[in-house]
C-alpha cells in the first residue's frame, strides 16, 4: 500500500513538470539571457531612444522614414542596470547590444560621437540635425563618455533638426 | 612601426621634466598620445603640425596622410560623411602638413568647398571653415568663390551684430562670432563692409564677456569659448591678453582650465580632448602673433613631412597580395596604396596600382558579407522556437566558413550563440520530456499491474475463506 502512494507521487511530480513547461538550462545559458536583468534594488537608469521629430521633417529621405518605427520609438523607456562609472555613452552601447540595434560612432579627439542609430544618421534631415542625449531636463553638450548619469536618472537619447534646441 | 612611435612618445613623457611644463606643452603633448588606435585625427594633426609636431610627430602625419589617401581612394575620391565642414578640417590638416589638398592622392578636396550654387543653403559653420581653408594655403579657387563666400558669412550676421548657428534672429554666439571673425580677418583691411562688421563682432564680444574673462555659450562657459575668442583675437592682430572686461583677459580665462593632462571643458573638470585641441591652437596663435610668425591659419610656413616612399620591393609586395574576399588584407593594402597614391613615381606603378585596386574591390566585397551576415544575426527572432532550427543552421554554417579576421569583427554572432543556446534548452527540454514520459508510463504500467495483481490475491484469499 505504501509503495502505490509513493509511485502515485512520483507520477504525479513528473506529470506536473510536463505540464508546467519547464526548460532544463545550465548556469552559463541563464547568465547569457538574463546579464542584463535589473533587479528591484540595483543602482538603475531609465534609457530611450526617440526618433520623431525626424519622422516630423519633410527633408528625411522616404527610404530611410520607412526603414525607422512609425511611432518613431526606437528603444521605449527601458530600466538598464547601472554600472559603477558608466557613462551616458557605455549604457546607450549597452543598450543597443542587448536590444539588437545597429549604432555607429566615430571618436574624434578622445570624444565619441553617435554618427547612426538604427537607419537614422546625422544630416539625414538637415545640416543641424543629430543624435544629442538629455539627462533628466539637462541637456549637457558634452561628449557622451564624459557624462556620468546617477542612479534613478532618465537618459533619452533624441533626434534634433535643430542642434538640440528643438526639444524643450 | 606605429606602436613603436608611441611607445617612444609615452617613454618620453614618462621622464619627469626639469622645470614645470608650460601650458601650450602640456596640450601639445596630451594631443601627440593619440586616444583612437593610434591613429591622429584631423584636428590634431592641425593643431601639432602649427605648434612645431613634437617628437615621433612627422611619422604620425605621414601614416595620417597615407590613411586617408587609401580611404579617399576606395571611397571614389569623396570623404565618408562628406559634409563641408569635414573637408575644410581635412584640407586644413593636409595643408598644416604640407600636402596640396587641390591635388591630394589626384583628388581636389576643395571643390566641395568652392560651390557657390547653393551658399544660401550651407551652414554658417561650415561656410566658415570653408573660407578658412580656401585661405590656408597657396589655393586658387575659382575667381569671386571667397567673395561670395564673405558675402554670405557678412550677411548671416545676426541683428545683434554677432553671429550664430541658429539664423540671424538669435542672440549672438560668442564660438561662433569669434570663428567668424577668425575667417573675416585677411580680408578685414580690403573691404570696408568686412572692416565695419568685424568692429561690430569685437564690440559684440566685449559685451559677451564676463567678469572672469571668460564666455558662455550653449548655457555653460567653458574652455572652448575663451580659445576661440583668442584665435580670433589673434588673427585680427589684437592681444588677448588686454582683451578684458574687468581684471582678467580672456586668456587668464582659458589659462585657467588647465589641469593635469591637458585642458578641461569646465573650470575644475578633467582634461578633455577637445578643449586640449583648441586651446593648443589658440595658445600657439598667441606665441605665433608675439614672435610675428604667420597665424595658425596661414600656412606659409607649413611643416613637411615625407611619407616613407613606394618601392620596387613594395610593388613586387602589392602585385603578390591575394584576391581573396577577406578583410584580412585591409592594414597591408591601406599602407601599400596609401603611400603609392602618394609617391611621386605613381605613374610608373600602374601595374600594382591596377592590382591594389582588385584587392580593394575583394575587401569591400568582405565587408558588404560581414554587413549582410551582422544584419542576419541582428534578424534573429528574440524568441526561438524549434522552427528557427534551419536558419540558424545556415547562418552557423556561413559564419563557420569566414576567414578568422573577418569572423573577429562579427560582434553580431553573439545573437547567433544566444540562439543556438535557446536551440539546445528547447532540444534537451524534448529529450527529458520523452524521458520522463516513458518513466511515467513505466510507472503507471508498474502500479495498474500491482493492483490487478493484488485484487486477484485478495479474490484467491476470499475462496480460499469460503471453501
Amino acid at each position: 500500500m505504501k509503495k502505490d502512494l509513493l509511485i502515485v507521487f512520483a507520477l504525479l511530480l513528473i506529470v506536473a513538470l510536463l505540464v508546467s513547461g519547464v526548460e532544463i538550462k545550465s548556469v552559463e545559458e541563464y547568465y547569457l539571457e538574463h546579464s542584463e536583468d535589473v533587479g528591484e534594488g540595483d543602482p538603475s537608469v531609465t534609457l530611450s531612444i526617440h526618433c520623431d521629430l525626424a519622422l516630423a521633417s519633410e527633408r528625411l529621405d522616404p527610404a530611410i522614414r520607412a526603414a525607422l518605427p512609425s511611432d518613431g520609438v526606437i528603444l521605449p523607456p527601458t530600466r538598464l542596470r547601472l554600472r559603477d562609472g558608466d557613462s551616458v555613452y557605455d549604457l546607450l552601447s549597452r543598450a543597443v547590444r542587448t536590444h539588437r540595434i545597429r549604432m555607429e560612432i566615430s571618436r574624434a579627439a578622445g570624444a565619441v560621437y553617435v554618427k547612426g542609430i538604427a537607419d537614422l544618421y546625422e544630416k539625414d534631415a538637415g545640416d543641424l540635425a543629430g543624435w544629442v542625449f538629455r539627462v533628466g531636463t539637462d541637456a549637457p553638450s558634452r561628449d557622451a563618455s564624459s557624462v556620468k548619469p546617477s542612479d534613478g536618472d532618465t537618459v533619452e537619447w533624441l533626434y534634433t533638426l535643430d542642434l538640440g534646441r528643438d526639444l524643450a | 612601426m606605429k606602436r613603436a612611435v608611441l611607445f617612444l612618445i609615452t617613454l618620453l613623457l614618462l621622464i619627469p621634466l626639469p622645470a614645470a611644463a608650460a601650458p601650450a606643452d602640456t596640450a601639445r603633448e596630451a594631443l601627440l598620445v593619440s586616444g583612437d588606435g593610434g591613429y591622429l585625427d584631423d584636428w590634431s594633426v592641425l593643431a601639432l603640425a602649427r605648434s612645431g609636431g613634437g617628437v615621433g610627430f612627422s611619422a604620425l602625419a605621414a601614416e595620417y596622410a597615407e590613411s586617408l589617401a587609401f580611404r579617399l581612394y576606395r571611397n571614389g575620391g569623396k570623404l565618408p560623411i562628406g559634409g563641408e565642414t569635414e573637408y575644410a578640417r581635412v584640407v586644413l590638416a593636409l595643408t598644416a602638413i604640407g600636402c596640396s589638398a587641390d591635388r591630394f592622392a589626384g583628388f581636389d578636396l576643395l571643390a566641395p568647398l568652392s560651390d557657390t550654387d547653393r551658399l544660401a543653403s550651407r551652414s554658417l559653420n561650415g561656410l566658415v571653415f570653408s573660407l578658412l581653408a580656401l585661405d590656408a594655403g597657396a589655393y586658387a579657387p575659382a575667381g569671386g568663390v571667397r567673395e561670395a563666400i564673405v558675402a554670405e558669412i557678412l550677411a548671416r550676421r545676426g541683428e545683434a551684430g554677432g553671429w550664430s548657428v541658429f539664423g540671424t534672429a538669435a542672440s549672438a554666439d560668442p564660438d561662433m562670432t569669434a570663428m567668424a571673425l577668425t575667417a573675416l580677418a585677411p580680408y578685414r583691411d580690403d573691404d570696408p563692409a568686412v572692416s565695419a562688421a568685424v568692429e561690430g563682432g569685437l564690440a559684440v564680444l566685449r559685451e559677451l564677456q564676463l567678469v572672469g574673462g571668460g564666455f558662455v555659450s550653449l548655457g555653460a562657459e567653458t574652455s572652448e569659448s575663451a580659445a576661440q575668442v583668442v584665435l580670433a583675437l589673434a588673427a585680427l592682430g589684437e592681444d588677448p591678453s588686454s582683451f578684458a572686461s574687468g581684471e582678467r583677459s580672456v586668456l587668464d580665462a582659458l589659462l585657467s582650465y588647465e589641469t593635469v593632462g591637458g585642458f578641461a571643458h569646465t573650470v575644475g573638470g578633467e582634461a578633455n580632448r577637445l578643449a586640449t585641441l583648441q586651446a593648443s591652437l589658440a595658445l600657439e596663435a598667441c606665441r605665433r602673433a608675439s614672435a610675428g610668425e604667420p597665424g595658425v591659419f596661414e600656412m606659409r610656413d607649413a611643416v613637411e613631412i615625407s611619407p616613407a616612399a613606394f618601392t620596387e620591393s613594395d610593388a613586387a609586395a602589392a602585385l603578390s597580395l591575394p584576391l581573396t574576399e577577406t578583410v584580412a588584407t585591409e592594414s597591408l593594402l591601406c599602407d601599400l596604396l596609401g603611400r603609392l597614391l602618394l609617391s611621386p613615381d605613381r605613374a610608373s606603378y600602374a601595374d600594382a596600382e591596377a592590382h591594389l585596386g582588385e584587392a580593394m574591390a575583394a575587401l569591400d566585397r568582405a565587408e558588404a558579407r560581414l554587413a549582410r551576415l551582422a544584419a542576419a544575426c541582428r534578424a534573429l527572432p528574440r524568441k526561438i522556437t524549434a522552427e528557427d532550427r534551419e536558419t540558424v543552421r545556415t547562418l552557423r554554417r556561413e559564419i563557420d566558413a569566414l576567414p578568422a579576421a573577418d569572423r573577429a569583427r562579427l560582434a553580431e554572432e553573439e545573437y547567433l550563440d544566444a540562439a543556438e543556446s535557446a536551440l539546445a534548452v528547447i532540444a534537451r527540454t524534448r529529450t527529458l520530456t520523452v524521458v520522463f514520459g516513458t518513466l511515467a508510463a513505466v510507472g503507471a504500467a508498474v502500479l495498474a499491474l500491482r493492483i490487478a495483481f493484488r485484487r486477484r490475491l485478495a479474490a484467491a484469499e476470499e475462496k480460499e475463506v469460503e471453501e
